[in-house]
């Protein structure tokens, strides 16, 4: 059921300004005007996902052992950022491993790859694999002079070497190409994108990939021309299992799934690798299966109380655990995925749950608050209790670390957050008492006073600041880190669709795919 | 001769060197590639060391009773092994070799009051520079190119044989946000985390493109030093049709393409004896014996890379110590690095945190003591190669209070650039470069580190006397900006 939307501007609140609708810019003549201008993207490098899942579409069941990466800034929380992702002696290393790896497997299995043509046939079938693979790596059709390029590369192997070396090679020296490893867009004449940028802002959005031979046979036949070209082309690629995949690169970096990584419990909560592994499984199972498979809603996300149990995690909820993954309903204390056992163990310390980390994900990452850095010189310990004073709560705990003037200017926002949470203990069970003590889980979040998690997430459902923090990450991740993201426009066209569909999150991908500020495509005569 | 390539416990025989054994590295050589100094002396090289948490100072300074704010030094070479604190004793077998420089400060980590302590230190204890706040809402980003850079550069600027393999990062654990170094970006590009190797294995096959010698010439593998030049050249056709930014990113892609296509063609020419790497398991959990096992490849792999003439500047950062290591259990950077603070030292638990710090210390002490072994082991024309490798050993904090005063360093080498077998200690006689308002303007740190980057700096061959910032203000505004730049006094 969708909440009322509500915007409710608090202490800690950013200021909502929904300017109205400059959506429905097509044929609007000035929507250019408003949204912002068609540039041209900055050349980016693939990330690392985008990376892999294009080599996985590049040579289908290829069953290749990818090198470890080195790991990428990831500014706002998100890796593919076209100004962060720059080369380095490392990754160019990495590269080629990678390719030598590629190169070497398709050589043992070159009759699956090579289209139609034996090795007999040497330099005709060289130049057939070239024009094969080369336009699907690069997602653009080459030019005369790439090609020849790439076929004196290959003959010059295999007259020095023979077929095998000239084939693994050429794949080597294709995978490490400029226009592989980077999307590099140029305008047309007419400053429209062509239909294979088109084409490859669409498939990295929704499936984090390379385009399908579909994209590229629309692109070919001058079908991604114009803005209901998109639509079209967005309608089938959403309707497409990869599009999970284009969901789940964006959740798992809003969602900071990794943190679990890097959580550290005390000996006893027994957390090891197959309990982190099976924490995070549950996670993706409740993001896959329960939100996006089915047309699930930023409501459903933050209210559902159906979830995924397995053997490790059913005690978690105090179920009876289960012989394999099963979906269920969870107890009444628990509403969707912040009261879930991934969020909540990756966000506690080893000693107690933390209502600072957690307070802060709800701020950051649900309502863009945006919050300095402790100061230095600051006792920054877990808050315990002080046996001086008897028996505390862990709410007491904070309140008293917190409370100097130094600190309280952010934590007077932050922890009032956070101890909505106090029920669920630093491994996400549920307790009674805390210390033996009753427990409040009272909490304060722009200017309103909720009583417990509950009221939280229902808070946070109903919430209009929620909705557009959630289109600015997604269009942040989209527009990889472009000036386009401060496109206010942009966000507002967004935003109000999102809203408009009871918050989908198959529709938030759709609104900005379909969006011109995003595709670069304008109706004829614009 | 075995290799387990399949399997994620991986050793690799070295050629000629029996198992277990001592790494001596074949010294010679298809082509010279070591340049020498003017009298044909070995070159100098850098080993970094990096750990977290700073040290539990009740246990590793060693003031003998001197006045702890005062400048003052003594000779270590006739000290018992028993005067040794319990935090440096693992180091006493190389006390001729050691310079314990005590008595300084992050005074630009000390300058910013906001931010995380330890990002701070990260970012300026090897940049000498404030930090920015850029990625993540935090510190996270030095505005300056740390000392490692500016040596391997200057090596690269003096020695035009030497590849991108110059420096080398190495990393045990660091695949989160911990104790990554940091660096100004190349080629005026944005602020980058240096990229660190965590897998030896992958060191050693950079390292030796060509395997361990015991296959046969692969035509691929021979080959690979023309695929990077094919390479190179597409760059080349690009970058001129892209706008500036776009042209710059992929000219950078290019000059590291151009510079592994070399390092490949110069690496063909030497003949080093390749040591056995251990890869162990490759999982993200601390474990203890890949912790050892890594840590001990990577002194290997740095020793032969040195010694061939390879690299002149190592890096190793060291997270997340496995917390069994250290004799206790649960998290060891909350539960005893925090818990060792001196401001905590009436709470209960303290005794014991600062034992378990005692010991973490003493843990990475003894690892860098097994480094000069196998430094010190090899014989240069002047001494040995330790007496030609600056060894620094340096920590983002003071202690677990994420102080920045007194900063822990130790020198180990280098004997032919510095006095070596010494404690030296700098004065509390600096203005506070804090901006913190419940600070007072009087109030006097530690020295600045700043001086002993320069040191180092100059002693591997950089003509400078500023190593990042080369004043910082004092919160006093009265009192003139401190100087930052020149050496370190008493150190050479």
């Amino acid at each position: 059921m969708r909440h009322a939307r509500t915007s409710r501007l608090g202490a800690v609140g950013v200021p909502l300004l929904l300017l109205g609708g400059c959506w429905g810019s097509i044929g609007d003549p000035g929507a250019a005007d408003r949204c912002g201008e068609v540039v041209v993207p900055p050349a980016k490098r693939l990330s690392h996902a985008e990376y892999a899942n294009t080599i996985r579409d590049l040579f289908p069941a290829l069953d290749v052992d990818l090198p470890e990466m080195a790991l990428d800034p990831t500014p706002n929380g998100f890796d593919n950022d076209a100004d962060a992702l720059r080369a380095s002696t490392l990754l160019v290393d990495q590269y080629s491993v990678a390719a030598t790896r590629i190169g070497e497997r398709v050589r043992q299995r070159q009759a699956d790859y090579l289209p139609g043509c034996t090795a007999a046939e040497g330099s005709t079938c060289g130049r057939a694999y070239i024009e094969g693979l080369a336009p699907r790596a690069y997602r653009r059709p080459l030019t005369a002079a790439e090609t020849d390029g790439l076929v004196a590369i290959f003959d010059q192997y295999l007259a020095q070497d023979g077929f095998d070396v000239a084939l693994e090679l050429t794949t080597q020296v294709i995978l490490q190409a400029p226009p592989f490893l980077y999307r590099i867009e140029t305008l047309a004449e007419d400053g429209r994108p062509s239909g294979y940028d088109v084409a490859s802002r669409l498939s990295y959005l929704l499936w984090s990939t390379m385009p399908d031979a579909a994209l590229f046979d629309a692109a070919s036949a001058g079908r991604l021309a114009a803005p209901g070209d998109v639509v079209t082309e967005v309608d089938r690629m959403l309707a497409d299992p990869r599009a999970l995949d284009g969901f789940m690169n964006f959740a798992r970096q809003w969602l900071n799934l990794v943190r679990l990584d890097r959580a550290t419990k005390l000996a006893a909560d027994g957390l090891d690798d197959d309990l982190r592994a099976a924490l995070t499984e549950e996670a993706q199972r409740f993001l896959t299966e329960i939100i996006f498979a089915r047309g699930g809603t930023l409501d459903d996300l933050l209210t559902s109380n159906r979830g995924f149990i397995g053997p490790e995690t059913a005690a978690f909820y105090g179920l009876d655990a289960p012989a394999d993954w099963t979906e269920t309903e969870l107890p009444d204390d628990r509403q969707g995925f912040l009261m879930q056992a991934q969020f909540l163990t990756a966000h506690g310390h080893p000693n107690n749950p933390s209502p600072v980390l957690r307070g802060l994900f709800v701020l950051q990452r649900l309502l863009c608050v945006e919050l300095g850095s402790p100061p230095a010189g600051v006792d920054m310990s877990i808050p315990e209790g002080d046996p001086d004073m008897g028996p505390t709560t862990n709410r007491e705990n904070y309140d008293r670390a917190t409370e100097g003037e130094v600190c309280s200017t952010c934590h007077v926002v932050i922890n009032p957050v956070g101890f909505a949470f106090e029920h669920f203990d630093t491994m996400g069970r549920w307790r009674d008492q805390d210390n033996g003590l009753p427990i409040d889980d009272g909490a304060y979040v722009s200017g309103q006073i909720l009583e417990g998690p509950g009221a939280l997430v229902e808070y946070l459902a109903a919430s209009e600041q929620v909705d557009r923090c959630v289109t600015r990450k997604h269009l942040y991740y989209a527009l990889a880190g472009t000036d386009a993201v401060d496109d206010e426009c942009l966000t507002d066209d967004v935003a109000e669709a999102f809203t408009a569909s009871g918050g989908s999150l198959r529709e938030l991908m759709r609104s900005i795919a379909v969006h011109p500020r995003f595709h670069g495509l304008r109706a004829e005569g614009q | 001769m075995t290799r387990m390539s399949k399997s994620r416990r991986r050793f690799l025989q070295a050629l000629g060197i029996g198992a277990g054994g001592l790494l001596l590295p074949s010294l010679a050589r298809k082509s010279a590639l070591v340049s020498a100094g003017p009298s044909g002396e070995p070159p100098i090289r850098l080993v970094i060391v990096y750990t977290e948490h700073g040290v539990p100072h009740v246990n590793y300074d060693m003031h003998g009773g001197r006045d702890a704010d005062g400048q003052w030094e003594y000779d270590l070479t006739g000290v018992a092994e028993a005067e040794f604190s319990e935090c440096l004793r693992p180091l006493y077998r190389h006390r001729n070799k050691l310079v314990v420089a005590d008595g300084l400060s992050l005074a630009t980590a000390i300058a910013d009051p906001y931010g995380d302590g330890h990002a701070k230190g990260w970012c300026t204890s090897l940049t000498g520079g404030v930090a920015r706040e850029t990625f993540e809402d935090v510190k996270s980003n030095a505005s300056h190119p740390s000392l490692d850079q500016i040596v391997a550069a200057a090596a690269r600027e003096q020695d035009p044989l030497l590849s991108d393999m110059v420096s080398q990062h190495f990393g045990c654990y660091q695949y989160n946000f911990h104790a990554s170094l940091y660096r100004a970006g190349d080629n005026g590009g944005p602020v980058q985390r240096v990229p660190h190797d965590e897998s030896p294995q992958a060191v050693f096959d950079r390292l030796f493109p060509n395997g361990d010698g015991t296959q046969p010439p692969d035509p691929v593998r021979v080959a690979r030093a023309d695929v990077m030049s094919s390479v190179g050249d597409m760059y080349d056709d690009m970058a001129p049709r892209l706008g500036t930014e776009d042209r710059q990113k992929l000219e950078q892609h290019r000059d590291l393409i151009r510079d592994m296509e070399s390092r490949i063609r110069l690496l063909d020419g030497l003949d080093c004896g390749p040591p056995t790497v251990d890869d162990f398991y490759w999982g993200e959990v601390p474990h203890s014996q890949r912790y050892l096992a890594h840590t001990r490849s990577f002194w290997d792999l740095a020793t032969v890379a040195m010694s061939c003439g390879i690299s002149r500047v190592v890096t190793m950062q060291w997270g997340q110590l496995p917390v069994d290591m250290i004799g206790g259990t649960g998290d060891l950077h909350h539960d005893y690095a925090h818990r060792s603070a001196p401001y905590l030292s009436a709470e209960p638990d303290y005794p014991n945190a600062v034992q378990m710090m005692t010991n973490y210390t003493a843990v990475y002490a003894g690892l860098v003591a097994e480094l000069c072994d196998r430094l010190d082991a090899i014989p240069e024309v002047n001494g040995t190669m330790l007496d030609n490798t600056i060894v620094l050993w340096i920590s983002e904090l003071s202690d677990g209070g994420h102080g920045h005063e007194p900063v822990p360093i130790v020198m180990l080498g280098g004997g032919n650039r510095f006095r070596t077998g010494r404690y030296l200690h700098s004065a509390r006689d600096t203005l506070t470069t804090t901006t913190a308002s419940w600070v007072d303007d009087d109030t006097l740190i530690h020295q600045p580190h700043s001086h002993l980057l320069v040191s180092v700096a100059q002693a591997c061959g950089v003509d400078t006397d500023v190593i990042g910032d080369a004043t910082v203000s004092p919160k006093k505004t009265s009192a003139p900006d401190i100087d930052l730049s020149g050496p370190l006094p008493g150190l050479v």
